[in-house]
């Protein structure tokens, strides 16, 4: 009964905290793109330039939420072959989650598809 | 006018002709390819078929890379080419993460094509020899320009693109198979447009909506 309990603590505290930490995406996008919150002012896609204190900093991705470690055989992307180093490829399709004409970002960078 | 091209992915069979011809008419950095091809194997054995995806740049209606880039430097003419300028250029590759089809490439260093640094004779013309599209330098990006160098001459000789092999893109009419198209989009009787419309032509990645102007018969 003891350890029921105890467990249901962490659960719930563990939810608290979750909701807490969530950060709102839309939100912050639009603070970002009002200059309110300070990613720096050097774009660039190299860590500590405002590509990366976007999306991981600021929004708080994690770098597995992005870099994954091959493509399918079947993807048509060009640079499948190449060796990116570092923690990897980038699968577009994570980008047209947020980037898309109806998404959270505000740099709408993908269109829909047509029916 | 709006060109783009069709191809046809029955007839390739992944000589890479198209690849060389590429690489020669714009000089593309060693490592870089402004037209590549995917290869891969599909079914299982004895079953099994090799596909062929030659691949360039799409030159999208709605080019992610156009609005990526925090330089302006991308930009899609009135002929529907999506152009990369290479002065305004700054190098950030916001367009090579933006591309859903990797079809961008970063200049990082100057290489030669011989090993030893040696220049072949291409290498050692000056850039006010060269068109603007060929001028290209360490620190910037680089992609298809369907080429413009080409297009754009035969606009201005009062040709219509894509009628003979100087008015064509160097990657088509190479093409032992017959496998690439170019042409006009907005004239519905051109070879292109009969195409798309009798082969049921589809376009790569569509769910992005980028609207690319390169068809694949596939």
């Amino acid at each position: 009964m003891r350890i029921r309990t105890i467990l249901i603590l962490i659960v719930i505290t563990a939810l608290v905290a979750g909701t807490a930490l969530a950060i709102d995406i839309p939100g912050t996008a639009k603070a970002i793109k009002a200059g309110k919150v300070n990613v720096g002012k050097t774009t660039g896609m190299e860590q500590g330039k405002r590509f990366h204190n976007i999306h991981n900093k600021a929004l708080g991705l994690q770098c597995q939420s992005c870099h994954i470690k091959g493509f399918g055989d079947d993807y048509a992307y060009q640079k499948k072959y190449k060796d990116v180093g570092g923690m990897g490829h980038v699968d577009r399709g994570i980008c047209l989650g947020c980037h898309k004409e109806n998404g959270p970002a505000v740099t709408k960078l993908y269109g829909t598809a047509e029916r | 006018m709006k060109f783009g091209m069709v191809i046809d992915m029955n007839r390739c069979f992944g000589c890479r002709a198209c690849v060389a011809a590429c690489k020669t008419e714009n000089m593309v950095q060693t490592g870089n390819h402004w037209n590549f091809v995917l290869e891969y194997e599909q079914g299982k054995y004895p079953n099994v078929r090799r596909i062929f995806t030659p691949m360039n740049c799409m030159h999208c209606e709605n080019p992610p890379c156009m609005k990526a880039c925090p330089e302006k430097a991308i930009s899609k003419n009135e002929y529907g080419v999506v152009l990369i300028d290479y002065d305004k250029c700054k190098g950030k590759k916001y367009c090579i993460a933006a591309c859903p089809y990797g079809v961008i490439h970063f200049i990082d260093k100057e290489k030669t094509y011989y090993p030893d640094g040696q220049k072949i004779p291409y290498e050692t013309l000056p850039p006010e020899a060269r068109h603007p599209l060929h001028r290209k330098k360490p620190g910037i990006a680089e992609k298809c320009t369907l080429c413009w160098h080409r297009i754009e001459k035969a606009l201005r000789e009062g040709k219509k693109p894509g009628s003979d092999y100087d008015t064509s893109p160097a990657c088509t009419k190479v093409c032992p198979a017959n496998a690439r198209y170019f042409g006009d989009f907005d004239d519905p009787n051109s070879e292109v447009s009969r195409l798309i419309a009798e082969k049921r032509a589809v376009q790569l990645n569509k769910e992005f909506g980028t609207r690319p102007q390169v068809y694949y018969i596939v």
